[in-house]
């Protein structure tokens, strides 16, 4: 508790000369997280997209819209609660709080605004289960990971991973108005992904996250037994990831995609294992956003022609 | 007196930046408004459609 405190006081004195400056539209944007926004907002627009059910195109795009402002408005929170170890972190020393540019309780503003906003458009535009689960998606990222598990144990990535994997079931329910094993699979997919994800990059910035406080599994358990745990989930992500196949949302090219590209994270996690730097470790959190991608992508071009179909229906309607 | 002016300028400059920034902060929030203003009125045509 008192590093939190020491660490308190250096982000307050990060940049007393720009703390007075006013924040420009820029820096509220870098609050959103946008990088971490874009795969979020994917994973959504595929939960949609493989749904059995139609939703108008213009409903579709504000639940996608939705999905992103929240889990922007999340991250700006995040932002706001993380500021004391934020600026400890090189990686992060530089976003808008720890670098004096926006007033920590202007980000907090922003985000609890941006959060309920887009909960209840999602609510009032699509359906109140999609803004019930924005919402406890949001909710889980706040409390339960953010404030809860992040500082306290090394599973934090582990179940606080599951705030990540809301996006596609959300998605699913905005079209279905229901959650049933179609969305709980793409949900587990994310859920599974994220530790292998997250421990790849904790592994080459082991220093920044002990330096911070951060209880991230390589800093507590070492890197050998991280690099372990990220096989184990590797291996157990390949019949996850064919879930959707077995299920009937995906055909034969989605499944041919999944085993290879599930077979290449394995070798990335051998490789981390094997190796005593940290360079198959940067390789493997590059190919493990890429992997999510592309799986998500094929899930979608799986689905496109009953898609394009459905959604060339309502265009047709409104004309 | 020539100590002072030159502290002036700097304040100055800042003070234009800062409002520079205030203004583009200001345009950000009309044009979040009104898209957002459009946005609940093509939804809620949308929702009158019946779909």
């Amino acid at each position: 508790m008192s590093d939190t405190a020491i660490d308190m006081t250096a982000a307050e004195t990060a940049a007393p000369g720009r703390a007075r400056a006013e924040a420009g539209v820029g820096d509220y944007v870098a609050l959103l997280k946008p990088r971490v926004m874009s795969l979020v907002v994917f994973s959504g627009y595929a939960g949609m997209a493989v749904a059995p059910g139609e939703l108008h195109p213009v409903l579709a795009a504000v639940a996608v819209l939705c999905i992103a402002v929240s889990a922007g408005a999340a991250g700006a929170i995040n932002m706001w609660y993380d500021r004391d170890i934020d600026a400890v972190m090189s990686r992060t020393r530089n976003r808008p709080i720890p670098a004096g540019r926006v007033e920590p309780e202007s980000a907090l503003a922003f985000g609890v605004f941006l959060s309920a906003a887009s909960v209840m458009m999602m609510g009032l535009a699509v359906n109140w289960l999609a803004a019930g689960l924005l919402l406890l998606a949001c909710l889980f990222y706040v409390f339960v990971y953010t404030i809860w598990l992040k500082r306290r144990t090394p599973q934090n990535i582990v179940i606080g991973g599951a705030a990540g994997a809301f996006p596609p079931m959300i998605g699913w329910a905005a079209v279905t108005g229901e959650v049933s094993i179609g969305s709980i699979a793409l949900f587990l997919l994310i859920f599974m992904w994220t530790p292998p994800h997250f421990w790849a990059l904790a592994l080459y910035r082991r220093g920044d996250y002990a330096a911070a406080g951060v209880p991230m599994l390589p800093v507590v358990a070492g890197e050998a037994s991280t690099k372990r745990q990220m096989l184990l989930y590797t291996l157990l992500l390949l019949p996850v990831a064919l879930a959707p196949c077995f299920l009937g949302l995906a055909g034969i090219v989605y499944g041919a995609a999944a085993v290879v590209l599930g077979l290449l994270f394995v070798l990335c996690a051998v490789r981390v294992l094997r190796e005593t730097g940290y360079k198959s470790a940067k390789q493997m959190f590059a190919f493990s956003v890429l992997y999510l991608f592309l799986l998500f992508a094929l899930l979608v071009v799986d689905r496109a022609p009953g898609l394009l179909g459905t959604w060339g229906l309502h265009l047709g309607g409104a004309a | 007196m020539a100590a002072e002016g030159r502290r002036d300028r700097p304040l100055a400059s800042e003070s234009d930046e800062r409002r520079k920034q205030l203004r583009s902060r200001n345009l950000a929030l009309l044009a979040a408004l009104l898209a957002f203003a459009v946005l609940v009125y093509i939804v809620s045509i949308v929702r009158m459609g019946g779909s």
